[in-house]
């Protein structure tokens, strides 16, 4: 198989967000942050299908790019939307005296994880 | 997803996370129920929102209010008493009735172990009309589950005032002399 050339286009509005791509037996092709808007990153690669980590503040988008039919296809154009984080307060009282705890940890569990 | 681990001072935390349902579990909080938490879960809508969470104890403080302040010592028959902060300034929580055995009992109270123990404050706001307050802040250290402490209530004293004169010349008073009263209580 030959060792197929395609650039990847990527946009995203939030940065620095890291990249990491791989190939689809999981070796690791190449890796890097991106700090602006828009990025151009050319990947060499004999592999049937490669997989696209972008990773921010916490959050992973996951996009497989099908390299199969990349004979006419060299260039993929991308969008990464990472979600806008909030900022939440939290007070945790004591249930029968409504006295401040002074020092305690809560672990919030993403339901989607 | 990201998991989210909120550090609480003092009451309060703040955190910057993913808008989301999440499942909320207390990790660390020395002295409480970690299984008592309320609510358990939370959801994040928008941006500086809030959410309130409580914890629950176990422990049982009884206090005794008495004319020494250790055992055995005549117990007053009333009062009040009630959690407050390190100053005594801000009472948290409901005001508890000294019965008449002199005993006011605390549930539900954290507490630590004797190595590490969790520190309260009370203050004493009434006593039963013959026995003055205890006026400072009460520190107890909560080293256990279930602990008893002692608080002294002096008894009140009264303005009495006496007359000394001559049983046979009615009215000459007698210019020098020295009563002892001794209880016979």
């Amino acid at each position: 198989m030959f060792c197929k050339s395609v650039i990847l286009k990527i946009f995203c509005f939030k940065t620095p967000y890291k990249l990491e791509i791989f190939s689809c037996d999981g070796q690791i092709i190449k890796t890097c942050t991106a700090y602006s808007y828009y990025s151009q990153i050319h990947v060499c690669t004999r592999s049937r299908a490669i997989k696209l980590l972008a990773k921010y503040q916490g959050q992973t988008i996951c996009q497989m790019i099908n390299l199969q039919s990349c004979l006419c296809q060299k260039v993929f154009f991308i969008n990464l939307n990472f979600k806008t984080p909030s900022r939440i307060h939290v007070t945790l009282y004591d249930k029968n005296y409504s006295l401040p705890i002074p020092n305690a940890s809560l672990l919030f569990q993403n339901n989607q994880t | 997803m990201a998991n989210y681990n909120v550090l609480i001072t003092d009451g309060t935390g703040s955190q910057t996370m993913e808008r989301g349902t999440y499942t909320v579990t207390a990790t660390y909080a020395p002295g409480y129920d970690l299984t008592s938490l309320e609510p358990t879960s939370y959801t994040v809508e928008g941006d500086n929102s809030s959410g309130a969470f409580t914890l629950s104890a176990s422990g049982t403080l009884t206090v005794t209010f008495n004319e020494t302040g250790a055992e055995g010592g005549t117990p007053i028959t009333s009062g009040t008493v009630v959690m407050t902060d390190s100053s005594g300034e801000t009472q948290y929580g409901p005001v508890v009735e000294i019965n008449s055995n002199g005993v006011a009992t605390f549930e539900n109270v954290p507490y630590g172990s004797a190595q590490s123990a969790y520190t309260l404050y009370f203050k004493q706001l009434t006593s039963d009309e013959n026995h003055n307050i205890y006026e400072d802040v009460i520190v107890v250290g909560m080293g256990a589950e279930t602990q008893s402490e002692y608080v002294i209530n002096s008894q009140k004293t009264v303005e009495q005032n006496f007359t000394l004169t001559d049983a046979n010349y009615t009215g000459m008073p007698i210019n020098n002399a020295n009563l002892n009263f001794k209880n016979n209580s």
